[in-house]
């Protein structure tokens, strides 16, 4: 499943590794007084991702690394290499976290974190960024998974659940061995989360996203709050109240099937003295 | 194939991959292998004053691009 993955570093490293990197970096590094000291592009690698140093040198470092590549120099693209080597620790957590997701196509995730993270050293207001690295890799994440949103989106307007389906993911629908929501089986990752905002919307109503986001797509209350267009604080109340109204029901819906199964186990019992009668 | 189809070595230096670390003189001999184009390169002395080398290495009849 990661062979792809890292088929994309083993490249990136040996990129960086050939004596036309050397040579690029040694007769660009004086372009950049930070770069100076290092002698090759695996050294610098091997500073940026190690314990030891300062973590305002570093991020001064992939500071200048993101103008050399939005400047078209001539090394921009072993300076883009070395920033993803850098970085690489950083999105390849990135990688694992968000698999699960893209079960489905994990070259997906690999392509996405790929178009997120170009994108961005691109196109960086590196006058209006703090924390070059931590942005970097933060903004790529949620890139990642806005792109992913917006897929689940268009694929769950392109596909209305039909009548039957709608009543399929009706909260009282008594559970499935498979899924204690009464979910359709065999259904793929975006099948699932469609699914489940059809179960939510009855109860989450119009904090169902709300809900998805926080509970399903990982992110924090203030992160899906900004999304939303809501305050942090409006987005935590709303939260918890939708969240309340999901346990009541929940508790709900299992008290019902215990009793239905009760009800339906004594009728079991009982028909063999109506047959004896 | 001739010798005069052999690609020459260095003329696509992304072609040639560092080994890892610098080597003294001496040490070089302990990474060459028989079948593969090297090009060595100077890197500086080391603290007793001693030559250092970058040696990079290309597997054996690459095609240039």
């Amino acid at each position: 499943m990661r062979a792809r993955w890292e088929g994309v570093h083993a490249a990136l490293v040996r990129s960086v590794t050939t004596l036309q990197a050397d040579r690029q970096f040694r007769d660009a590094r004086g372009a950049e007084a930070i770069l100076g000291r290092f002698e090759s592009p695996a050294g610098l690698i091997e500073y940026l991702t190690g314990k030891a140093g300062s973590l305002d040198e570093k991020d001064a470092i992939y500071a200048a690394l993101v103008r050399t590549v939005q400047a078209r120099a001539a090394w921009g693209e072993l300076a883009k290499a070395i920033l993803w080597c850098g970085l690489w620790p950083a999105l390849d957590g990135i990688y694992r976290h968000r698999l699960r997701h893209f079960k489905d196509d994990p070259d997906e995730l690999v392509e996405a974190i790929s178009v997120a993270f170009s994108t961005l050293v691109g196109r960086m207001e590196l006058g209006r960024v703090n924390r070059v690295a931590a942005t970097l890799v933060r903004s790529t994440d949620r890139d990642v998974m806005e792109e992913r949103r917006q897929e689940w989106g268009v694929q769950e307007h392109h596909a209305e659940p039909s009548e039957e389906d709608a009543k399929r993911a009706e909260p009282r629908t008594p559970p499935r061995r498979e899924s204690e929501l009464g979910l359709p089986v065999g259904l793929s990752v975006d099948g699932e989360l469609g699914a489940l905002r059809g179960w939510l919307l009855p109860i989450g109503g119009a904090d169902t996203d709300l809900l998805l986001a926080v509970l399903v797509l990982d992110e924090n209350q203030r992160e899906a709050a900004d999304r939303l267009g809501l305050t942090h604080e409006a987005a935590r109340k709303r939260f918890q109240r939708a969240l309340d109204r999901v346990r009541a029901r929940l508790a709900e819906a299992l008290s019902q099937s215990a009793a239905e199964t009760r009800v339906s186990g004594g009728a079991r019992a009982r028909k063999p003295g109506g047959a004896q009668r | 194939m001739n010798e005069q189809d052999q690609p020459t070595p260095e003329t696509d230096p992304a072609q040639f991959t560092r080994l890892p670390g610098l080597f003294r003189r001496w040490e070089i001999e302990q990474v060459l292998e028989p079948g593969s184009d090297f090009h060595i390169e100077e890197a500086g002395d080391a603290s007793d004053g001693t030559p250092l080398f970058a040696v990079y290495r290309r597997e054996p009849n690459q095609k240039e691009a």
